[in-house]
């Protein structure tokens, strides 16, 4: 048996994918820990995980777009965040022994730990980003990137970026998606890493489908479906980091729900307040419980971010993306690429563009069935179980 | 230079799909991330009139430019690549 250390960022779309990973290693029989902020860490993966607490930063510059938001993420967070954990990452390196440490590209504390004291590393890589190089028509740009983790002292030795690691490096997509790249042979790109989720947020399920709920099969309710289509059940969600930024963008979806009333249900993660006058039955809701909802979806509206999006092409659900920032438009395209989904404009689409973008996937076949050519292959891709496989063969030869 | 900014304007207008009066509170100090919140497809669209219209390469500009001068493009900026 060995022992693997996930070095994580407080981020649930990092952690959970993470978590999945780890949870198969343990079920295996082998000794799983975790170096992070330990609160953030234990809300996402329950009690009973062990965690080496390195503290936490705050990430300012939520709400900056486009290419700032470039630079405050590594100047505002991943570089800051990894000089502060550091100490506390090599620590647990140290006192837990690890035979592979299984870092985030965004937590390159991780790397550099375990390069300085000399045990193998993997990389994850659960967002498009650093993995399709998005910046290669902007040299300069990968080069600040670049400048910047030297400047911060987090270079490894022999040039390596510790981003990439040369052992072994997990992505969190499949070929369906990032299209055709020539990735090194020491990538392994494993599809979405779904798993059960340490807490998972009530719903009301009745609000779905009020008619099933109000009266049994075969009752009048239920025989009136014949000349109405049943309303089709949508989620609309932008992201734990978007709510400042969302705040234009919801009473323009609300527009288009309004347009689409009757043909179908929403159900919008978000804070109520920041959604105004939905359209009757509507569902708005700070946390919905994603992956137990997806089954009964017909399409989802979000932000791109590959979590989100790798979520609902697992389950054949096609997608409007409607990118933010950071990886989000490379994913989107990516989306758009494989044909499962219609990319928006988050700042500027207006109701009637974002209720044709909706109504076309729903509407068009095409749509679902790219989809579900994604979630095909995701499900070949092995997902955490292929990733733990993985680590256990990086472990093995350590 | 003036004539310019006005065309791009328009340009401006057609990527976007915004109204008139958003077209004519564009001037050459209008940033393109932060006062006009140009996304990424409409940079790509923009390249493309700027090619169909002057014949000049947006994104080798681009890729000339570093990260804060990126951030701090204006329309002013765009106005004198077009012009040279």
């Amino acid at each position: 048996m060995s022992r693997f250390l996930f070095v994580a960022p407080p981020l649930a779309g990092h952690v959970y994918a993470a978590g999945a990973v780890a949870a198969v290693l343990a079920e295996r029989g082998h000794e799983v820990a975790w170096a992070g902020p330990e609160t953030a860490l234990r809300r996402m993966l329950g009690d009973a995980v062990t965690v080496f607490p390195t503290g936490m930063r705050p990430y300012r510059g939520q709400r900056d777009r486009g290419l700032r938001a470039v630079r405050s993420l590594w100047d505002g967070f991943v570089l800051p965040y990894a000089r502060f954990t550091l100490p506390a990452v090599e620590k647990a390196v140290a006192a837990f022994a690890p035979d592979v440490v299984a870092v985030d590209q965004h937590a390159l504390a991780g790397a550099v730990a375990a390069h300085r004291h000399g045990v193998r590393w993997a990389s994850l890589a659960p967002q498009s980003m650093e993995l399709t190089r998005p910046f290669r028509a902007l040299p300069k740009v990968e080069e600040w990137i670049r400048r910047g983790i030297a400047g911060a002292g987090l270079s490894i030795g022999d040039g390596a970026d510790p981003r990439f690691s040369p052992h072994l490096v997990l992505a969190f997509t499949s070929p369906a998606l990032t299209g055709a790249h020539d990735f090194p042979a020491h990538y392994a790109l494993v599809g979405p890493a779904l798993g059960a989720r340490a807490s998972v947020p009530e719903f009301p399920w009745a609000a779905l489908d009020p008619v099933a709920a109000a009266s049994g099969p075969g009752s009048a309710a239920t025989r009136t479906g014949g000349d109405a289509p049943a309303r089709r059940a949508v989620l609309v969600t932008m992201g734990t980091l978007a709510e400042d930024v969302a705040r234009d963008f919801y009473p323009r979806m609300v527009g288009a729900l309004r347009a689409l009333e009757g043909r179908v249900r929403a159900v919008v993660a978000a804070p109520p307040g920041a959604v105004p006058d939905p359209p009757p039955g509507t569902v708005v809701l700070p946390q919905v419980p994603v992956l137990e909802l997806l089954p009964r979806l017909s399409a989802v509206v979000c932000h791109a971010g590959l979590n989100t999006v790798c979520e609902a092409l697992a389950h054949g659900v096609p997608l409007v993306v409607a990118p933010i920032k950071h990886d989000q438009p490379v994913t989107a395209a990516q989306v758009v690429a494989a044909g499962a989904g219609v990319r928006v404009r988050f700042g500027r689409s207006g109701p009637d563009e974002l209720a044709a973008a909706l109504a076309a996937v729903l509407d068009e076949p095409g749509y679902a069935a790219a989809a579900g050519r994604v979630r095909d292959s995701f499900a070949a891709a092995g997902g955490a179980p292929a990733a733990a496989s993985h680590l256990e063969q990086l472990a093995a030869h350590s | 230079m003036d004539t310019t900014v006005r065309e791009l304007a328009g340009l401006l207008r057609d990527v976007t799909g915004e109204d008139e009066r958003w077209g004519a509170a564009v001037t050459a100090a209008s940033r393109l991330e932060d006062d006009l919140r140009l996304e990424s497809v409409e940079v790509a669209a923009l390249g493309e009139a700027l090619r169909a219209r002057w014949g000049v390469d947006l994104p080798a500009y681009l890729a000339g430019l570093d990260l804060d001068e990126l951030v701090a493009l204006t329309v002013g900026d765009i106005a004198r690549l077009v012009s040279r």
